[in-house]
């Protein structure tokens, strides 16, 4: 189980997480979105012990994390640029990972090099951004990391490469329990994989929730009425955004459709339907909830 | 614990091993230079049994040894520049301080172990003998142990400047920056007492010139020191390393403190050497020299300082806060001028009462010690000597008074001399330079003070240059009363006619012929004295001893030379009649060897 408790983190006098926490159940694949700047990076350089937290702490399977081999021992970290030296191959990097990971695995290391379309023996910084990433998670996973941090993994891949990406991590969490924390911007990637969602937003947790749950509490909803109403009706709903045009309403609303429902059935609209929000939709309207005015960004 | 042990070292050596790996083109290159060098410099020294062709491959050997330590030494502390390499590196699980020294020690081994693999390569080839080529085997081994030695001293000093800077530009120029201006910054505080305060001596060590610039300790190699600089160099690393935030990769500085000094030395130092460049200039033009000097010091420092603020601070940003270690820095220097300009508590006039002084020495130079023993300078006890010694003291300090108002920072002399060069000594002759007395107190306390009679004409020192010319001052403080004659190792004598006569005691005979001359011309001064007419002869007694590792060669530590005085006539006698009856007429420069 990863926690990380009361995170803090200044770069200078940006702070880059503020009193953060979180917990992730092991077993899980907890994906972390944000706008831009939000500290999805710099959380996992934390978790991960690159960067020491300036006030609070991470703990994995209960023990500090920073300057911890042990517990490092069982992490893989996969950064949004991952760094390979000019020389590197898959091969000869693996020949370091080999000595310092206590799990390493090679039969999967093998059965992973002929799975990825790359010859090993190729260097590495030649490669194109996809494929450097294909080899990064080549050699991540056949660390058999117990926890698997992922920085911007879809980046690059093409759509047949994120499918075995994604079925991969999916067969690791299932057969070996693996926990993985992926931050992306591909929130279409993330809805297809992830048990839970976290959005971060100016270094803080802005909410935590399982993907179903955040998906099932909020709906868009396109409402007509045949005669003017007066958009005051919709007062007692828990209205996240709402446009409108003529007699016809979109209206974001947070709750279980069952709750929600009924209420607006009892305005007799002309028609009414609801409708799941994507989990980009989700993003957009939670992140103008937090004052995020994407209007004027655009 | 021991098990942690076993697992840190298996870490250490993968990393190492990896290292290696990585590097194996430049070990490849690396080796190729080094045995280029050696066949064809030891081939050619071979063929023509010419000796300084191994100073060309010293001096090659020791640059392509530097360069490649510190292309090894960047790209193994690269780590810590480079945000991309910071994340996989950091996330590795390998502690910090392993990952450090497996790197350090992967750049000692690339860089230092081909040095040592040529050198027995060398001997092995040679069969431990280079006698040929007129240099011994353990000379050839302490020059490539002495470049490794500096080499392994280099990167220690670049490891725990890696850790201190963000960047690999900042760590480059703060390795340079250290290297070119603490030299200068030492010289300086060791240079400008001795030109402040009448009857300083000093003798600069260049081993403390050099002590924070491991590039440029070839000038004064002292391999203890070295070691000693390497091992507390890896002693900040260690504790430095743990705690070092990583997210100072290609920003500022990880540690402030290493930035501020390196920032006061460059400053320091660029001031000055704009301050002695305008000394120099009012010195020629006789104008106000402590103005000039405080004109360069202050153009000079910060100008060095808004350049290297710029270069670490990546433009102005922090200008303001950077005035404060500087503004500092002047003030520490400028109070440290008054102190000294102001006498140094009362250092200039201080003179020990007879009755506290045991023994007073005095030499006409700085000391020179064979076996031990200062072969310049001889304690004297006699108690009449050592009041005429105080008295001349006590003038000599009455006739600066004016002096003192005139000038302030050309008040004495300066000596660049140390213990094993060669030196020359004018103590026998009445062109004396230096008047310089040391006198041991009763309670062990040492005083000594140096005064140059040359200036204003010789009125300053007059009264120590009488004292300098009485016979008591010259038995006591020349090698050819004090030392022993078994040092004597060699006699030249210039006559303006015929040239240069040379005698060295390891050719056959010569080690009698030296001895005569000099008994000849001692007896000579014990009947006439010294203050005649000089002939043409000027004789140039060489002491020192043979070099034990080379039969051939001999170790000379100092020379006196003496103009003959006309009236010393059965020494001139000797002189002719060995000038006519052998003619070693050689180049002093062919007869003496590399020194």
């Amino acid at each position: 189980m990863i926690e990380i408790k009361n995170v803090s983190k200044c770069f200078e006098k940006v702070k880059a997480l503020d009193r953060l926490s979180l917990t992730v159940n092991d077993g899980t694949v907890f994906g972390l979105v944000g706008s831009n700047g939000a500290g999805k990076s710099t959380l996992l350089r934390v978790i991960n012990g690159v960067f020491k937290s300036d006030v609070g702490e991470v703990l994995i399977d209960g023990e500090n994390v920073f300057e911890n081999i042990s517990i490092k021992n069982k992490c893989f970290f996969v950064s949004d640029y991952p760094y390979f030296s000019n020389s590197a191959t898959i091969e000869n990097t693996a020949f370091l990972y080999r000595k310092i990971y206590s799990n390493w695995d090679e039969e999967y290391y093998k059965k992973l090099c002929s799975t990825f379309p790359l010859n090993i023996k190729d260097k590495i910084i030649n490669m194109s951004k996809g494929m450097q990433r294909q080899s990064a998670l080549i050699l991540a996973l056949s660390t058999r990391p117990k926890y698997l941090f992922l920085d911007e993994i879809f980046d690059g891949l093409d759509p047949v490469v994120r499918q075995l990406v994604k079925k991969l991590i999916a067969a690791d969490v299932i057969d070996n329990g693996m926990t993985v924390m992926i931050a992306s911007h591909n929130l279409r990637e993330l809805e297809d994989i992830c048990d839970y969602i976290g959005l971060l937003h100016k270094g803080g947790i802005l909410l935590e929730k399982e993907l179903d749950e955040l998906k099932l509490g909020i709906h868009k909803v396109q409402i007509a009425f045949n005669d003017d109403v007066d958009e005051s009706i919709f007062d007692e709903l828990e209205i996240v955004n709402k446009s409108r045009s003529g007699n016809l309403f979109r209206l974001t609303i947070r709750g279980a459709e069952d709750s929600f429902m009924p209420q607006l059935r009892a305005l007799n609209p002309a028609f009414m339907e609801a409708l799941p929000l994507t989990l980009e939709e989700v993003f957009i309207n939670e992140m103008e909830g937090a004052g995020y005015d994407i209007n004027n960004i655009l | 614990m021991t098990s942690t042990i076993s697992s840190k070292l298996k870490q250490c050596l993968s990393i190492f091993l990896w290292t290696l790996k990585t590097n194996r083109g430049v070990i490849i290159v690396y080796l190729s230079i080094l045995g280029f060098f050696a066949v064809t410099n030891f081939a050619l020294s071979a063929a023509s049994g010419v000796l300084v062709l191994y100073g060309f491959m010293a001096v090659e050997t020791f640059l392509t040894a530097m360069i490649i330590g510190l292309i090894v030494s960047i790209r193994s502390f690269s780590y810590l520049h480079s945000k991309r390499q910071t994340d996989l590196v950091g996330s590795l699980p390998v502690s910090r301080r392993t990952m450090f020294f497996s790197r350090m020690i992967s750049a000692i081994v690339i860089s230092g172990v081909p040095l040592l693999t040529v050198n027995l390569i060398l001997n092995l080839v040679f069969g431990f003998n280079y006698s040929g080529m007129l240099i011994d085997s353990d000379t050839v081994s302490l020059g490539f142990l002495r470049t490794t030695v500096i080499l392994i001293s280099c990167i220690a000093l670049f490891g725990l400047l890696s850790i201190c800077c963000g960047k690999t530009s900042d760590k480059i120029i703060s390795f340079a920056g250290i290297n070119l201006a603490a030299p200068f910054a030492f010289w300086a505080l060791t240079i400008i007492p001795s030109m402040m305060l009448f009857g300083y001596s000093v003798e600069v060590n260049p081993t403390l010139i050099v002590s924070l610039s491991p590039a440029f300790s070839f000038i004064s190699f002292n391999g203890i020191y070295w070691l000693i600089f390497t091992a507390v160099c890896i002693i900040l690393s260690f504790f430095l390393i743990k705690n070092r935030k990583a997210e100072s990769a290609q920003s500022h500085f990880a540690y402030k403190l290493p930035l501020v000094a390196i920032k006061v030395l460059v400053s320091f130092s660029a001031g000055i050497v704009t301050a002695f460049v305008m000394l120099a200039v009012s010195s020629a033009s006789g104008g106000m020299d402590s103005v000039m000097f405080w004109t360069g010091m202050i153009i000079g420092s910060f100008i060095a300082h808004l350049i290297v603020q710029f270069i670490f601070n990546h433009g102005t940003k922090g200008f303001l806060k950077g005035l404060i270690p500087y503004g500092a820095m002047l003030l520490c220097f400028a109070l440290f001028f008054i102190v000294l300009g102001t006498g140094f508590f009362g250092y200039e006039s201080y003179v020990p009462n007879v009755d506290e002084i045991k023994s007073v020495n005095f030499t006409g130079g700085a000391p020179c010690y064979i076996d031990g023993v200062n072969i310049t300078a001889r304690e004297v006890t006699d108690k009449k000597i050592i009041k005429e010694a105080v008295e001349a003291h006590k003038q000599a300090l009455r006739n600066t008074d004016n002096y003192k108002k005139q000038s302030m920072l050309s008040r004495s002399s300066l000596s660049f001399a140390d213990e094993d060069s060669e030196i020359y000594s004018y103590v026998l002759s009445d062109e004396d330079t230096t008047y310089n007395i040391t006198y041991t107190l009763n309670d062990g306390r040492k005083v000594t003070r140096e005064y140059p009679n040359y200036f204003d004409d010789g009125k300053v020192s007059a009264a120590t240059i009488d004292f300098m010319r009485t016979k008591e001052y010259k038995e006591n403080a020349s090698p050819a009363f004090i030392c022993d004659e078994k040092y004597l190792v060699g006699v030249d004598f210039d006559d303006m006619d015929d040239g240069m006569t040379s005698y060295t005691v390891d050719k056959p005979g010569a080690a009698e012929k030296c001895r005569k001359i000099l008994k000849t011309f001692k007896k000579e001064y014990d009947k006439y004295g010294y203050r005649s007419e000089s002939s043409d002869y000027t004789l140039y007694f060489s002491y020192g001893k043979m070099n034990k590792s080379a039969e051939s060669i001999l170790d000379i530590k100092i020379t006196e030379t003496v103009s003959v005085p006309k009236n010393f006539k059965k020494t001139i006698k000797l002189l002719e009649s060995n000038q006519k009856t052998i003619k070693i007429v050689e180049d002093a420069e062919d007869t003496y060897p590399e020194r």
